[in-house]
């Protein structure tokens, strides 16, 4: 078979995808990461794994994070090449192996931020050593974040795709971010229509992994009510949280599953777009 | 053929007629070409007989047939030969004592003079394939399949070896099936087409079924494969002559509209019949609403994307632009050079370029033949001074070029220019233009009324390469004396749609509208703010067709 297939593309476009990266200094992303890892470690830290609340808002505070710092590196990248995707997908592009560049290329981007996050992390928080899983807890730890990280900037690469121009892109960001936000469940308890929704959040089940990792539902993190009243004890816990391997392999697997979603809306609203081109 | 093409719109001063071509195959001979040229006699070689066209055969008879040129339409008729004549494979009945009918030819059309009927053919039998298509230049070859199985067609095969770049290492496979040859697709990037189709993946060959494979034409005799030869080497390519200019696009569009689900129909473009030729550089000019950006856009290909619905013909390369699955290939041959930037900024002019090579050219180029190529381009578009350079920093005018050179990496047939002129000053418009049309007009004489209306000089303009460009502009006197032809939209207040009010040379356009400068004729078509002769100009000129 001798027609560049979608195959063929990816490696063309990863490597425009790094020469950008290098001639529009968007090695800024990495700065960020960094910037916004170190405040938000630097806030947490201190009192994670001392109280039940305090480690569950650090988590969260840590996965809020993580999903900006995803979304921020690819919300305006698609939407502002849109005539350019036309002009070359009449030239025969695959919209697939465009998409899929920018998804491969931003594993290695969000590698490098997830290192400097979990890096950061472990300059103001002490991990507990055991992990479900693996030995050591800050490789699940990393993984994690890594998958958060990922995901994130992969449904950016979703939304830059739909949307018509940076300016529509970054109005849906804010939204897009409560919703992240709202739906992992820590700001507020879910049930109905809300709880179903939660389960297409990378938040939910970052929370949930983070969660099982972090054995939120032990007896050693206490309430902080117990602090002052010890006989208070927590009577139910929660099965999101529960440390097991299956719960902590299950949100990976979400987590991945909501990335693969987005790609697939990602490769149809650009065909859709250039159709007929 | 579409019965449009008579009225075919040619106003700028007649040209010898439109070359075609005749492939004759006689048994046991070389394969011939003959280039038609107006009204010809086909006949056998013999004393005291004189043919325009002479055959060998001993079947045919001395004064056989008639090629006749009407109003751009070749015409074939028997002179009730002996023998009589075939044409795709029905006999031509005689209609009076002087002959048959005369049959309007098609591309592709084969005559074929035999036996009177074609179930036993005999040993001397012969074919002639019409095309408009062929270059009577062109060395053609004969490949025989007899004791074959299969047959690989491509750029690097030990069968048919065809050293074109736009056609892949393994493009193609026949293969025979008892008494009956399939051509395969190989995945080629530029595919295969069989009777100006698209091939999906494979097909079965009738006798005389012309396969095209990028510049290349391949005639399936049955038990040969007979094919013209493109030479590899694009500088080595015989310098291309404007006078002998070949149609590039034959437009026929009986209509262009609009029509969404709970909307009523909106005509936009009606009647509009021309010919694109080889080495045109033209001018698309229009009063406000006219319907010069849909005229392009349905040309081009865009009629999906814009919503737009085309009735007629848009024939590109003697393929149906809409036909079938024909889009998906020929889109490739189109060069759009939109008024936007289709360019990525902070990438480096020959990263631009060479990742579009490795879009278009197919992927078993190798990695030097592909920068081999994108250097040519870079040479031809004088872009080398730049090479290095981020997008972002280099001139407005340096950017168009680039836009041109990453189409120009593939086989465009023409390119389309949507006001690349518009926000320049005037020295950086005509700098704009000279630029803009290197790849396809180079040293043109500026015409003359005079040297146009007498038609006594033939136009000798060198073209680099045969391509053809269309371009809007808000300015087209800057640079008048580039455009080889203007092409007039106006809008009729009768049905509010884009007519062709002119479509011809640039100096009989200025009598036509009786102006002096060309923006002048936009000022007394529009209706809005101009002397809105539009309607009277449209009638004009379909009177002027008529003859």
């Amino acid at each position: 078979m001798s027609r560049p297939s979608a195959v063929r593309q990816i490696p063309v476009y990863v490597s425009k995808n790094y020469r950008l990266f290098m001639n529009q200094g968007d090695w800024k992303f990495i700065v960020i990461a960094a910037i916004i890892s170190f405040l938000v470690c630097s806030i947490v830290g201190k009192d994670m794994f001392s109280t039940y609340e305090d480690t569950k808002s650090g988590f969260f505070a840590i996965i809020s994070a993580a999903i900006w710092i995803g979304v921020f590196n690819s919300i305006q990248r698609i939407c502002k090449e849109h005539d350019t995707i036309t002009s070359e997908y009449r030239s025969g592009l695959h919209i697939s192996a465009y998409v899929l560049s920018h998804v491969i290329f931003d594993f290695v981007l969000c590698l490098i931020q997830s290192v400097i996050l979990i890096l950061i992390c472990m300059l103001f928080i002490d991990f507990p050593s055991d992990g479900i899983i693996l030995e050591k807890s800050v490789f699940e730890y990393f993984i994690t974040l890594f998958l958060i990280v990922w995901g994130a900037d992969i449904m950016g690469i979703m939304i830059s795709s739909v949307a018509s121009a940076p300016n529509v892109a970054m109005t849906a960001m804010p939204f897009v971010l409560i919703l992240q936000l709202v739906m992992s469940g820590v700001l507020f308890d879910l049930s109905g229509w809300s709880e179903k929704v939660a389960y297409i959040t990378f938040s939910k089940w970052g929370m949930s992994a983070l969660g099982s990792i972090g054995n939120l539902n032990s007896e050693s993190l206490p309430l902080k009510m117990s602090q002052v009243f010890p006989d208070v004890v927590r009577l139910e816990t929660e099965a999101a949280y529960e440390a097991t391997a299956s719960n902590l392999l299950s949100a990976w697997v979400c987590i991945g599953l909501i990335s693969i979603s987005c790609i697939i809306i990602a490769i149809i609203s650009l065909k859709i777009r250039n159709r007929g081109s | 053929m579409n019965k449009m093409v008579n009225n075919k719109t040619v106003y700028y001063a007649p040209l010898p007629p439109r070359s075609a071509t005749l492939l004759i195959l006689e048994r046991g001979k070389p394969v011939r070409i003959i280039k038609l040229n107006g009204d010809m006699r086909l006949g056998r070689e013999a004393p005291e007989t004189y043919s325009d066209i002479t055959l060998r055969s001993s079947i045919v008879s001395r004064n056989h047939g008639d090629f006749s040129y009407v109003e751009g339409v070749y015409y074939y008729k028997d002179n009730n030969s002996l023998n009589g004549t075939f044409l795709n494979g029905k006999k031509m009945e005689p209609y009076n004592e002087r002959g048959t009918r005369s049959i309007a030819l098609h591309d592709g059309d084969v005559l074929r003079i035999d036996r009177q009927t074609l179930n036993n053919p005999h040993s001397e039998a012969v074919e002639m394939i019409f095309s408009t298509i062929f270059v009577p230049d062109d060395k053609w070859s004969q490949y025989p399949l007899q004791g074959k199985s299969e047959v690989n067609i491509g750029r690097e095969v030990s069968g048919i070896r065809l050293p074109d770049f736009m056609i892949s290492r393994h493009h193609a496979t026949l293969k025979r099936n008892g008494n009956n040859w399939t051509i395969y697709d190989n995945g080629s990037k530029n595919g295969i087409f069989v009777n100006n189709e698209a091939v999906e993946e494979k097909q079965m060959l009738n006798p005389f079924d012309v396969i095209r494979i990028a510049n290349t034409t391949l005639i399936f005799m049955g038990e040969e494969i007979v094919y013209n030869e493109v030479h590899p080497d694009v500088s080595a390519k015989k310098p291309f002559n404007y006078s002998e200019r070949s149609v590039i696009m034959s437009v026929n569009i009986d209509q262009v509209y609009t029509k969404g689900l709970f909307s009523k129909k909106k005509t936009l473009l009606s009647n509009i019949n021309l010919d694109i030729e080889s080495g045109d550089f033209i001018l698309v000019l229009g009063g406000a609403g006219a319907g010069k950006s849909t005229f392009i856009k349905a040309i081009t290909g865009q009629k999906v994307q814009e919503g737009l619905e085309v009735t007629g013909s848009i024939v590109l390369d003697g393929m149906d632009l809409y036909k079938k699955r024909n889009l998906r290939l020929l889109k490739l041959k189109i060069g759009i050079v939109p008024q936007y930037p289709d360019y990525r900024p902070n990438d480096t002019v020959y990263h631009t370029i060479l990742d579009s090579a490795r879009l278009q050219l197919s992927s078993d180029y190798s990695k030097r033949e592909i920068e081999q190529r994108v250097e040519t381009v870079i040479q031809n578009m004088m872009l080398n001074s730049i090479r290095d350079s981020k997008l972002s920093v280099i001139s407005g005018g340096q950017r168009k070029r680039v836009q041109v050179a990453i189409k120009a990496v593939g086989d465009i047939s023409f390119f389309t220019f949507d006001e690349p002129d518009a926000g320049l000053d005037i020295a950086g418009r005509k700098d704009q233009i000279n630029q803009l049309s290197a790849p396809i007009v180079k040293d043109i004489e500026p015409l003359t009324p005079e040297l146009s209306k007498d038609n006594a000089i033939e136009l000798q303009q060198a073209t680099v390469n045969g391509t053809a460009g269309l371009m809007i502009s808000h300015y087209p006197d800057d640079v008048a004396e580039k455009y080889t032809k203007v092409i007039v939209l106006a809008k009729s207040r009768i049905d509010d749609a884009g007519h062709l009010a002119y479509y011809g040379d640039v100096p009989n356009a200025l009598l036509f509208f009786g102006v002096k400068k060309l923006t002048d004729i936009v000022y007394e078509i529009n209706y809005e703010g101009g002397k809105g002769r539009g309607d009277e100009f449209i009638e004009k000129f379909e009177r002027t067709r008529r003859g």
